[in-house]
Order: C-alpha cells, then structure tokens, then sequence
C-alpha cells in the first residue's frame, strides 16, 4: 500500500500536505498525532471516503483513483462502531457478507468463524444497544475481519474505552493481527498505544509525516523537536559546537561525537540519573539542581528540577531498591543528574 | 419530598398537579368519546331527537352497500394521498434537511397554512374549472379545454396538496438525525448507493415515515370539503357520510355509530402498525 505525494484541502486548511508513505504487506502501521494531523483524513482517503486533491493511493499495487469504497479490498473501524441498530450481531457481521450475494450456508459458517474470532458466540441475537461499549467494538472489528479485507482501517478504535477495557482489547487487537497476518492501519493520538501495538509508527503533524520508523527508533531518536515533544516527555536543550562535545546552558556536556554546528539535545525524563548529593557518580554530564516538585504515579517517581535557568524532568522507578538510581528525594532537596551521553540526541533543525 | 405528609396534603398535591390536565381530558376527551358512544346506541326520534332504547341497530346499518362502499372509497383515497405524498414528500424531506438554508425551506413548506384551508381549496377550483387558470394556459397551446374538475383525481390532488407538508415534517425530523456514517460504513463493506441507502438510511428514518402516514392517512380519509369541493358528489368518504347525517339528514345516532367506527377502525390499525415494527425490533425506534 503506497501513498504518492498526496494533497488534500478542504477549502483553506490544508488537511494533508504532500504525503508520502508506504505501509507492507501484514504490518501493524500506526498514525500517530495531534488531533487535526491529517491522520484520519488520510484513512478516509485508504478508504474511499474523500479523494486526494493531487497524488496518487495505490493499494496492493493498484491505483485506486476513482474506485470507490465499496470496490476497495480495505475495510474500516469506525471510531463510535457505526454498527447498524436496527440488527443483531450476527445481522450486522452478515451484511457486508450479503452485499458480496455469498449463498445463506457460506454466510452463516463466515458469521460463525467471526463470532468466535472476536469471542462474541452467544450474543449473536443482540442488538447493539444492548452492548457494552467493548462488546460494539468486537462486533465492528468482526464486521470488518467477516470480509478478510487485504487492509483494515481502524479509526481510533478503543478511544471511547475505559483504561482497562483499552489495555485489554490493544493485546487482543495485536494477537488478531498477528494470527489473522493481515495488514492493520491504526490511527491513534495515544502515543502509548502507538508505541504499545506498531510494528511502525508514522508521526504526523499539520498535514505532513515527520517520522516513520519502528516504535523504538522514533521513541528513542526522534527526529525533530515535534516528534520528541509529542512522543513522550523530553527534555529539551539547545546547543553549541564544544571541544568536549556540545556547548549547553548546563555547561559543557560530553556528547558521543563531537557537536558540529548548533542544534538541539534531546534527553527523556528516564534517562537522567540521580544521586544523592555526597554520593560520588561518573565524573562528566554533571549537573547540580534543586527538586522543584515531585509527582507520584505508582511506578515512578517524577522529579520536576532546577538547574539555574534550566528546568529538568527526570524519572525514576520505585523499585525500593538501595541501588544508584531509585533512591527518594525530597522536595527542595539538591540533587547530582548525570546526563549519560549515549542518551543525549542530537536534533538538527 | 417532604416524608410527614399527611393523606390530605397528598390528594391536594396529585390534585394540583395531575388536576388540571386531568380535568381537560375529561371534559374534552373522555366526556364527548361517551357521549358519542351512547349516542350511537340510539335512534333518530321523527324530528331529529334522541331516543331510547338502546341497541346496536346503527352498526348494523354500516353493512350496507351504499357505506360500504363509501368506506372502501376513503380507504382507497387515503391510501393513495398517502402513498403520493410519501413519493413526493420524502425526497423533498431529505432535500430540505440538507439544504443550508432548510430554515427558509421549512418556512416555505408551511407559508400555506398562513392562508384558510377552505380558501385554499376554493383556489384549486379556480385553477382546475373549465375556465380556470390551468385550461387557459392549454388554451394557448392549442389544447383542451379538459374537465379537470370535478373529478376523482382533482379531489386527490387537492388531498395531497394540503396534507402533504404533514408527511414531510416529521420525515424532516426524522432525516436530521441520521447517522451518516452508517451510510459510510455501509459503502465500506460493500454495498452499491442503492442498497447502502436501503439498509443504512431508510431504517433510521421508519419513525419519521410512520408519522407521516399516519398524519396524512387519517385526515385524508374524512376530508369532507374536498370531495364535496372537488369532487362534486362523485367522491363520498366516510366523512362526507357523517358529516350528512349530522346535518341534512339530522340522523345523529348514525353519524355518531360512524364517528365509533371510523375511529375503531384507526385505532386498530395504529395498534397492529406498532404490534409490526415490535416484532421487528424496531419498538425503540419509533
């Protein structure tokens, strides 16, 4: 599936500017991004909702330039289900199956195969409203497999779901893709859930794609300051070419190679480690600063710090561990960070 | 809710609340629905009065050709209205629900009943008439002059006409809160405009065709004015009859033995429409 340099406005917004993508064959590809990215007008246009004003959509190969959507090898997740309420389930799972004029028998053993794909055997005779909003997931996700589509759209599918619910149905929607081998397209603003499910994340902001890669490469070197900021927390800090390796309002920090003209370094919260002021870590990337605030969330502890002018954000875990890097500190307590230059990207802009 | 309420300060508070909407069912439902039961038990005295005893004379009466017959033929006109009406008011309700201006389409729609209903059809007598406006303009083409009026199908159109924004309103309602992505959704699993239309649209728009038909199949059915307007005693519908019976013929108790079963004979229809769509699964949406 390929998308070629394409354009698509909607009066004076600019909904998608110059999109180049390729997605593979039984790949689990996420758009991630703000809402207003462009990210679901480019699913609409996969699926014959909207036509490109310039560039081309090619799906296994084929351009799809004037084929509409219900000639499309593609189907869709629609964000609130669009299941139809005046049938059941199995009503609801059998009409594109029906739309296709398959024999009675055919359709029955597909709704079958579908019910116990998602594990909805036994509500067959429910209509939507007597659902739970997991339930109405299940049954738009098997209205859609029912068809064995080349590509499935998923329209921020678990959005309407409460955390649990979420956590659970992401690790189903994994193990369906990866039995299934099918090619799932995931549009999600949930960075988590990109980062969680992607075999590759495409990051989209205004229109424009800024990054595709694997999940860990775009989490890990980011490639501009949207991406770092969008993609988690970081922290960021402009730089200057340094003997040591970079000039930074920290003071000199040693980078892997050296820093040839200026640029940005990025560095996640987690990545900075912490010591207690008369312990006696690495001897470079060290800064001095002042726990501002600190916000328990259960698994870490996060430290909002000062350094001089430069606020810093750093994790650690609560492993109750007397070990470099887990110990507690208090609120305007000094601390030592240590900056490990591995972990210090370099952004050019 | 004050729990120390004693037995008179309950009655006075359902009395308040429920009493007086309760007292104007009474009065202007319950009350006259009675009397003209029990009218229609009764006999017609020599000079039009009421008299005993009671029986079911009246109702045996409506076998009779001459009512049958009239109630076939308001079965048959409002059948058609409606069915006429559906075809040119549900487009129409559509059009006008997406229309960025539906507020000055609505406004259009329902310009007529600024103006009498009597005078309205009066203005299609004018137009329809062997020297009415409509012939005219045939006339300078070469054509006619036709008998438009009286005629059955004059009496039609004159039903359609007048009723027919009564079918598109509560389409409207209906269309303006359609899901479309259902209409979407049906497009992507594979279904042609048509079908997805059929399977994605229509249904969510049941409610507003049900009163529609319901709106324009009964008062079509009794508009007297227009079948002696426009029909000229050609078209008699049940109403023409009741309403004879009420005036000319001054025979009460069998206008008001017509007025029972006309309004039987809706009610029960209303209740097996409804018994329909339950079986369907479709209860919560009307």
């Amino acid at each position: 599936m390929r998308l070629q340099g394409v354009w698509k406005r909607y009066g004076e917004v600019v909904a998608l500017d110059g999109v180049d993508l390729e997605i593979r064959r039984g790949e689990f590809f996420s758009l991630l991004g703000p809402s207003g990215c462009g990210k679901t007008t480019l699913l609409r246009l996969l699926a014959g909702f909207e036509t490109p004003d310039a560039g081309r959509v090619l799906i296994g190969g084929k351009d799809m330039a004037g084929v509409p959507p219900y000639e499309r090898p593609v189907n869709t997740v629609f964000q609130n289900y669009a299941l139809f309420p005046h049938m059941t389930v199995a009503g609801n799972i059998a009409f594109g199956l029906r739309m296709k004029g398959l024999p009675q028998g055919e359709i029955r053993k597909k709704v079958a195969w579908a019910l116990e794909l998602v594990d909805l055997l036994g509500l067959e005779g429910r209509y939507p409203r007597e659902l739970s909003g997991g339930q109405k997931q299940r049954v738009a996700l098997a209205r859609a497999l029912v068809l064995e589509p080349q590509v499935l759209l998923l329209d921020e599918p678990l959005s309407a779901l409460d955390l649990k619910l979420r956590q659970e149905l992401r690790v189903e929607l994994m193990q369906l893709q990866r039995r299934l081998g099918t090619t799932f397209v995931f549009v999600t603003h949930d960075q988590e859930e990109a980062l969680v499910m992607s075999d590759r994340i495409a990051v989209m902001r205004a229109g424009r794609v800024e990054q595709v890669g694997l999940p860990d490469e775009v989490y890990e070197r980011p490639k501009n300051r949207f991406v770092a900021d969008f993609l988690g927390r970081s922290n960021l800090l402009p730089a200057r070419p340094h003997p040591l390796g970079a000039e930074t309002p920290l003071g000199p920090l040693r980078l892997k190679s050296p820093l040839g003209r200026e640029a940005l370094l990025v560095i996640r919260p987690e990545k900075i480690r912490l010591y207690p002021k008369e312990a006696t870590p690495p001897r470079e990337n060290l800064v001095v600063a002042q726990v501002e605030e600190i916000v328990y969330t259960g698994a870490e502890n996060q430290y909002y710090l000062r350094a001089g002018e430069v606020r810093l954000l750093a994790y650690t875990l609560n492993q109750d561990l007397q070990e470099p890097g887990s110990e507690e500190f208090a609120y305007g307590e000094e601390v030592i960070c240590y900056l490990p230059p591995e972990n210090l990207v370099v952004i050019h802009e | 809710m004050n729990e120390a309420a004693t037995p008179r300060q309950r009655l006075l508070r359902v009395l308040v609340t429920v009493g007086p909407g309760g007292l104007w069912l009474l009065l202007f439902v319950l009350l006259p629905t009675l009397l003209v039961l029990l009218a229609s038990l009764m006999r017609r005295g020599p000079y039009g009065e009421l008299l005993g005893p009671l029986g079911l004379h009246n109702y045996l009466r409506l076998l009779e050709a001459p009512y049958l017959e009239a109630f076939a033929q308001s079965l048959w006109v409002g059948a058609l209205a409606t069915l006429l009406a559906a075809l040119l008011g549900y487009p129409l309700a559509f059009y006008i629900a997406r229309h960025p201006r539906r507020d000055l389409l609505l406004l259009l729609l329902l310009i007529p009943f600024f103006t009498n209903f009597l005078i309205r059809v009066y203005a299609w007598l004018v137009l329809l008439q062997k020297e009415g406006l409509l012939n005219a303009l045939l006339l300078a083409f070469g054509l006619g002059p036709y008998a438009f009026y009286p005629s059955f199908a004059a009496v039609i159109l004159a039903t359609v006409y007048t009723f027919l924004p009564f079918f598109v309103l509560p389409v409207y309602a209906s269309v303006e809160r359609v899901d479309w992505q259902l209409l979407e959704a049906a497009y992507d699993l594979g279904a042609r405009p048509f079908r997805a239309f059929l399977h994605a649209v229509l249904p969510q728009t049941y409610p507003g065709l049900f009163a529609g038909s319901v709106l324009v199949f009964i008062p079509a059915m009794g508009t007297f004015v227009v079948a002696d307007l426009l029909g000229a005693g050609r078209v008699v519908l049940i109403g023409n009859l009741i309403q004879q019976q009420f005036g000319l013929t001054r025979d009460w108790p069998f206008g008001a033995a017509l007025s029972v079963f006309l309004m039987a004979f809706v009610l029960l229809a209303l209740y097996l429409y409804r018994r329909l769509q339950g079986e369907r699964g479709l209860e919560d949406l009307a």
